[in-house]
């Protein structure tokens, strides 16, 4: 094995499908050792992507499990947003404000009539 | 009745009840990603009955998640993503009780716990590939596994997998070496 043959050998695990290309692309079609290598890195890349369409069964009875463990509905986005309480909080006290300023005004014009 | 109504809806249906709240337009998209959840869920973890547990788990945070679900990507390709994150949950939880079975090397799945399809076809059956794949250890077939057989990118694994890029892409290679040998090896008859 000369020094291309063993930097295709280290480059294949990273390029996973077995396509070599640029300056040893060449020698991959040349080289039976090369070659033979890039076979089996695309063999087994096409495996592994066949995989995705092999399904294991589910255990009987895993959805009816699942509906009986739902809690309410989107339990986390009915409690209300911490960033919503501050603006809640400080139209609170306005509001308090304001109306305590108007009494404040009517017993001022009440006293001073 | 009413389940029979649920089932004859369209996914995009579905998704939009199960968001206000329907229980049984939620079950049906229960039963109709079970098993791609289960079988991902299998691969992370190794372990049937905890790929079980995981995958309940994982469809009851997208119940609670269902009003935050855009759309952007497909509802499979979202529980994907929770199943991940539910895993590696799992996977923590077990590393601080120090009984971590996806680290504990099992050389081939066990027949016994197979479901009853792949039980009848016996382990041996299953595809060497898949063999050789739950010879890895967890952290290094996890990241095969997303990138190779469900297509991630590298940024994505990092993400879910909380790793770096880096060593995203230095698993991938020490994985796709490792599985390569293990391929050679059933070809000579080893394991």
């Amino acid at each position: 094995m000369n020094v291309v043959c063993s930097a295709i050998h280290v480059v294949l695990p990273t390029v996973g499908d077995g396509t070599i290309v640029g300056p040893f692309e060449s020698h991959v079609e040349s080289c039976v050792r090369c070659s033979s290598e890039a076979d089996r890195y695309r063999s087994m890349h096409r495996e592994l992507k066949g995989l995705e369409q092999l399904l294991d069964v589910a255990p009987r009875g895993l959805t009816r499990n699942v509906l009986t463990r739902l809690g309410p509905v989107a339990v986390a986005d009915r409690e209300p947003r911490r960033d919503n309480r501050i603006p809640v909080a400080a139209a609170a006290v306005v509001a308090t404000a304001a109306a305590g300023t108007v009494v404040l005004l009517r017993l001022y014009r009440e006293r001073a009539a | 009745m009413e389940r029979e109504r649920v089932e004859q809806l369209q996914p995009q249906d579905l998704i939009e009840k199960a968001k206000l709240g329907d229980r049984d337009a939620f079950g049906e998209l229960v039963a109709q990603h079970q098993h791609e959840v289960f079988t991902l869920a299998v691969r992370l973890v190794r372990d049937r009955d905890l790929a079980a547990d995981v995958s309940q788990d994982a469809f009851i945070r997208a119940w609670r998640a269902m009003p935050k679900f855009r759309g952007d990507a497909k509802f499979s390709t979202w529980m994907h993503r929770i199943t991940v994150n539910t895993a590696w949950t799992h996977r923590a939880k077990q590393k601080r009780m120090r009984l971590d079975p996806l680290e504990s090397m099992i050389s081939e799945p066990q027949a016994s716990t197979l479901d009853p399809v792949r039980a009848g076809e016996a382990a041996s059956a299953l595809p060497k590939i898949e063999e050789a794949l739950m010879q890895l250890s967890g952290s290094i077939r996890a990241v095969v596994v997303l990138k190779d057989v469900y297509g991630w990118s590298h940024s994505e694994i990092a993400d879910h997998l909380e790793i770096s890029v880096t060593a995203a892409k230095v698993r991938l290679h020490r994985g796709r070496k490792e599985l390569r040998n293990l391929l050679d090896g059933y070809q000579d008859g080893a394991p």
